[in-house]
């Protein structure tokens, strides 16, 4: 029997009517990313920006300036202006400027002699970005010895670690990292450092928000992951890979170490108010479409789950097996094929089994594509047991409605009627649990919202195989859903006291798989 | 009683029974049993009704019997259906075939069933396509084929694996004068390479012409079988000799009396009942010296024999 059985179950997986049902099944999954898309990933992420280093010696304040566009790639003709005043000192301002090249880099310097404490103002100006800044700089100051290079127009030392738009990505970013080393050199070799922070945050009395948690000390070898390691003055580096229990209060935190262990950034000088030497960058902003967490991530892939799969499956199995079996067998085209060297038990099961392989096939890969849909949105699967009970709770749902479309192909005697009764069938099990419900809570004169209204709802979940996806959803989140035409109003249960078990749900599973089938086959080969 | 290969081979029909409706429903077959051998072509006729496609049906095993058997090769049609299809081909009265589906890409589909390899399969197609006069039509959809067409691509079917045993269900309806010439030939060939064919038709002569043997099925009873012997001995005994003597005389009508029923009328003398020669009955009696003006024999048909058959057997059924 193997022979034929897999020759006609090939053939029926290779029908265009299986393929286009298949391509409309892995289509679903994608109508779950208007509830993904709520949080709208933004745009491109900053604009054209620069840094400006400045480092004394004895010949006075040398400046290196960088320009980079939000891709992080090098960009000339912005133009740095520095003006250093210097106190008791005649004239006391001293300028300096220069344009950036084709590597976005800029060099300068402004002789003035030293002990003193200088103001400095710094402008970088292009067409797309003004950027200015002003402060002191007290040479010979432990934070500054001479050589040092100094961050002059960020607000250090976030802006140091740059968050820019990735080249190949746009809905991706980079971390872009800009340092000069002593003397105003490459910084080769200094690595960049990141950790993963969960700061305990509240909300204070004003509406602002405190987080604690965050580790003082500065990042290195010892308590933190290696980003990657500098090699020139700018460069961009790939998100760390992300992790499975974001919350919105997540952080990254991101420290830049010398080659001689010192953790460059806190020696920033001149903001006494940062306690912390590391950089922390919310996730949300190097994960742009973070808004939503796991949790709501695994909630909305749950639910569509249950409600756009569990909804068409039923459509689609009918559908499918319309035209794979119940034409040919209300039209008598199957006879044809029956006629040639098959048994009716295996030119059944063939034509059963590889519509429902083909069509359990695009069910695990919707689902996979939603999962991976929550996890470019969440940074995070949703979880392996919810995706497993899920995926096999829509296989039963398609194994019934396979099963029972076939049944009905050998109970009436048309297209036209076969048709319409599964149609009818599909409308009223997916449509009108609800009304169904609430006309059996009338007749038992159960008030509407009962735990005896719930019974009866849940009761209908279990004899209806468009529901067994429902029982599962409702099993692992607690919360039961009541399907109508208008609305979909869900309410807190504890699923055990309404019998939803997994042993339960198991054999309830076995039941919707096994009769159809059986009831099919017995027909199909038993009668004409 | 299952039989296995080479032992018995040949069609064979015992106890058919086939009731619609349940267990006292209404009898579409009622044990029904006959038999198609080696290289033997079976004819099969009776009013439409009579049971024909429901024997063919379920010997081909499209459709299940109530009680009875059918064993193809000694396989039987239900319990060994895949060796017994394997040794069958049928072709429907009507045949019904994917509309959608490309004549030859439809013949490789059921050439797969019977573990044809690919390339045989094409080879046979081509050959088959081309002897039945459907070339260039391989690669068009059977939507577009005539219902001779799809005749025609349906005995392609049925031939494609060349089957020992064949089911010919009003195989010559709807075929032009040619196409008929086409299937005695085919029969011929089928014959010849020891096949049994199982042939049901409205076209008495050519059942007649085709057959070694014919079984008669009435009401879902098989009420008659004879062979071509038979048949040709009773349309004999059926037929009347009519002559034109102008000088018969008492003793030459006593010659006549001798040889069967004799009826004197006015211009003519028919003689009924005889069973030999009709040569040689107009010889002797040219030799005794009477003139024969005209000497004709009238036959019965096979279809006067066919409506008295069943008009036997209604009445026998009306009084059971």
């Amino acid at each position: 029997m193997t022979g034929p059985f897999l020759y006609d179950a090939k053939r029926t997986l290779t029908s265009k009517t299986v393929m286009v049902a298949v391509a409309a099944m892995v289509l679903l999954s994608l109508a779950v990313l208007p509830d993904f898309s709520a949080g709208a990933a933004p745009g491109a992420s900053g604009g054209n920006t620069s840094q400006l280093f400045v480092y004394y010696n004895s010949g006075g304040y040398h400046f290196v300036g960088f320009a980079w566009n939000q891709f992080g790639q090098p960009l000339s003709g912005t133009r740095f202006d520095v003006n250093v005043t210097v106190p008791n000192l005649s004239p006391n301002v001293a300028s300096g400027s220069d344009v950036s090249d084709s590597s976005g880099e800029a060099e300068f310097t402004v002789a003035v002699p030293d002990n003193y404490t200088y103001s400095v103002s710094a402008t970088a100006t292009a067409p797309d970005l003004t950027v200015a800044t002003s402060g002191t700089i007290t040479p010979f100051s432990s934070a500054t010895p001479p050589g040092a290079s100094v961050p002059l127009l960020s607000d250090l030392p976030q802006e140091v670690f740059a968050v820019v738009t990735d080249g190949g990505n746009g809905t991706a970013r980079d971390i872009l990292v800009s340092w000069a080393g002593p003397d105003g050199t490459p910084p080769v070799g200094y690595k960049v450092y990141y950790k993963f922070v969960f700061p305990q945050c509240q909300t204070s009395g004003n509406g602002g928000t405190s987080c604690v948690g965050q580790p003082q000390q500065p990042l290195g070898q010892t308590n933190a992951k290696l980003l990657g390691t500098m090699s020139s003055y700018v460069q961009v580096f790939h998100v760390p890979q992300s992790e499975t229990n974001f919350t919105v209060t997540t952080g990254v935190l991101i420290g830049l170490v010398a080659p001689n262990g010192t953790n460059v950034v806190a020696i920033t000088p001149g903001d006494s108010a940062r306690s912390d030497p590391n950089a922390l960058i919310p996730v949300s902003s190097l994960y742009p479409s973070d808004s939503l967490t796991s949790a709501q991530g695994s909630q909305i892939a749950t639910a569509s789950f249950a409600s756009i799969f569990g909804l068409f499956i039923p459509l689609l199995a009918i559908v499918g097996t319309y035209n794979t079996y119940g034409k040919d067998r209300v039209t008598g085209i199957l006879e044809s094929v029956l006629a040639q060297p098959v048994t009716r038990r295996g030119l059944s099961l063939s034509r059963y089994l590889s519509t429902f392989a083909a069509m359990s096939a695009a069910i695990v890969v919707s689902v996979a594509i939603v999962d991976l849909i929550a996890q470019s949105f969440t940074h995070s699967f949703v979880s392996p047991s919810i995706v497993i009970s899920s995926t096999g709770a829509l296989v039963v749902e398609l194994a019934a409605f396979i099963g029972i479309a076939m049944l009905l192909s050998h109970l009436v005697k048309s297209s036209g009627t076969l048709i319409g009764l599964s149609v009818a069938l599909f409308l009223v099990i997916d449509f009108f649990q609800g009304l169904i419900v609430t006309i059996a809570a009338t007749i038992l004169q159960i008030s509407r919202g009962s735990v005896a209204y719930y019974r009866i709802s849940v009761a209908l979940d279990f004899l209806n195989p468009a529901q067994f996806i429902s029982l599962v959803e409702t099993y692992f989140t607690n919360v039961v859903r009541f399907v109508g035409i208008i609305s979909t109003p869900s309410f807190s249960i504890t699923p055990q006291d309404y019998g939803i078990t997994a042993p339960a749900i198991v054999l309830t599973g076995a039941l919707w798989i096994s009769i159809p089938l059986v009831c099919f086959l017995y027909l199909a080969i038993r009668r004409d | 009683m299952e039989t296995l290969g080479a032992a018995s081979l040949m069609i064979e029909i015992a106890n058919l029974t086939k009731r619609y409706g349940g267990g006292r429903g209404v009898a579409a077959l009622d044990d029904v049993t006959f038999s198609v051998s080696d290289g033997e072509i079976v004819g099969f006729v009776g009013l439409n009704g009579a049971g024909k496609t429901t024997t063919i049906r379920i010997t081909s095993g499209v459709a299940l019997p109530s009680s009875g058997k059918v064993s193809i090769d000694g396989y039987d049609i239900v319990t060994r259906k895949r060796e017994a299809s394997e040794c069958l081909g049928w072709v429907p009265e009507f045949p019904n075939y994917e509309q959608n589906a490309r004549a030859k890409n439809l013949l490789l589909y059921f050439a797969g069933f019977h573990q044809l390899e690919r390339g045989v399969a094409e080879r046979r197609a081509s050959e088959l396509f081309q002897r039945l006069e459907l070339s260039g039509n391989e690669g068009k959809k059977l939507s577009a084929y005539s219902q001779g067409m799809k005749k025609r691509f349906s005995l392609s079917l049925a031939l494609l694996p060349d089957p020992k045993n064949l089911l010919f269900d009003e195989l010559l309806n709807g075929l032009d004068p040619q196409g008929i010439q086409f299937i005695r030939s085919l029969m011929l060939d089928l014959k010849k390479n020891g096949k049994s064919v199982l042939l049901s038709s409205h076209i008495l002569s050519e059942i007649e012409v085709m057959s070694d043997r014919i079984v008669f099925i009435n009401r879902g009873r098989i009420i008659k079988v004879v062979t071509k012997s038979e048949l040709a001995s009773i349309e004999r005994s059926k037929s009347v000799i009519r002559m034109v003597v102008p000088n018969l005389s008492e003793a030459g009508l006593d010659y006549l009396r001798g040889l069967g029923s004799v009826s004197v009328e006015p211009e003519s003398v028919s003689l009924s009942g005889f069973e030999g020669d009709p040569s040689a009955v107009s010889a002797e009696l040219m030799r005794r010296g009477f003139l024969l003006r005209e000497f004709s024999l009238e036959k019965t048909s096979l279809e006067e024999y066919f409506f008295k058959l069943v008009g036997e057997s209604s009445g026998s059924q009306a009084a059971a």
